[in-house]
């Protein structure tokens, strides 16, 4: 420490006031009887900012309420009725094929299936696309 | 385990109302850290169980609650709702019969008035408290690296500011020795 700080350290800090000792230690003897401010419970748990703390939960249940809202499909896919596997579609096609040979003369038929599908049969062609990993749309 | 306020009291209140004095520049702010200080130790008093430094878990105290003040102060003038309090309010020093004394003493806590709060807590605290930096590191929760440029900071400005009448004093010590 060097001759200025020395010299500020000299400098003797001031008094407290005496009339402020027999104030100040009535005034924190009447706070230590009083009851603690500090809730009990849930509203504990939100202390010592309730009104802070409580927005704040409830903006998080409000995004989260969003956030479950805008799912695909939740909520809403019972009203669209049962999904068909790609393999029922398939096979519902084939039959529909079958039953339009049967009244109409195999040449006038024009066939519901893809090209690559109507030269091997269904189980085969299901085959190469559940290999590829193609879906139907 | 009730605390004895008393004791507390007059082992510590001077050093506390230095501190708050020193960083608030108001005496009516000063004794509300003061008092709140006390409020808070009667309201809890497992506050000061396993303290190893009595003074310095006290002087952190004061810091923080004359910080909140400070703040909420600064939002209220803001707003416009009070008044700015006038910088000499209230001066950290005791009063000298002494002219040169006195003057010097009015100097040293108007240049103190000028450093950022950061930088007189830590002059105070290093000067007048002789807390080692660790110490201050601790108080303030800052490093002791940032506690250290910080005093160094302060003292360098408070240098600049109060140099002529250093100058004076330096003069008089060296006639006093001479003599």
């Amino acid at each position: 420490m060097d001759n200025f700080e020395q010299l500020l350290k000299g400098q003797s800090l001031r008094e407290v006031p005496p009339e402020w000792r027999a104030e100040i230690l009535a005034s924190a003897s009447v706070e230590a009887r009083q009851p603690a401010t500090c809730p009990t419970g849930w509203r504990g748990w939100l202390w010592p900012s309730p009104y802070a703390w409580g927005g704040l939960a409830a903006v998080w249940l409000v995004i989260i309420g969003l956030n479950v809202a805008a799912q695909p499909g939740v909520g809403r896919q019972h009203l669209r009725g049962p999904v068909l596997t790609e393999r029922e579609v398939l096979i519902a096609m084939a039959e529909r094929q079958r039953e339009l040979e049967a009244f109409f003369p195999k040449s006038k038929v024009k066939s519901a299936l893809p090209p690559a599908a109507r030269q091997e049969s269904p189980g085969v062609w299901l085959g190469r696309r559940e290999r590829d990993g193609t879906e139907i749309a | 385990m009730p605390v004895d306020l008393a004791r507390l009291y007059d082992a510590h209140a001077r050093a506390l109302l230095g501190f708050a004095l020193n960083l608030t520049r108001n005496e009516a702010d000063a004794r509300d850290v003061l008092q709140e200080i006390f409020h808070r130790l009667a309201r809890r008093p497992e506050l000061l169980q396993g303290v190893q430094s009595e003074r310095g878990f006290l002087l952190r105290l004061a810091h923080n609650q004359a910080i909140d003040l400070m703040r909420r102060r600064a939002s209220r003038e803001k707003a416009g709702a009070v008044a700015a309090p006038e910088e000499t309010v209230g001066h950290p020093f005791a009063a000298s019969h002494l002219a040169d004394e006195e003057g010097f003493r009015r100097a040293l806590a108007a240049a103190l008035g000028k450093l950022p709060p950061e930088q007189r807590a830590v002059v105070h605290l290093k000067l007048w408290e002789d807390a080692t930096f660790a110490e201050i590191a601790e108080m303030l929760e800052v490093s002791a690296n940032t506690a250290a440029s910080r005093y160094r900071y302060g003292i360098d400005k408070l240098q600049a500011e109060l140099r002529p009448y250093y100058n004076e004093v330096k003069n008089s010590w060296t006639i006093l020795n001479n003599s």
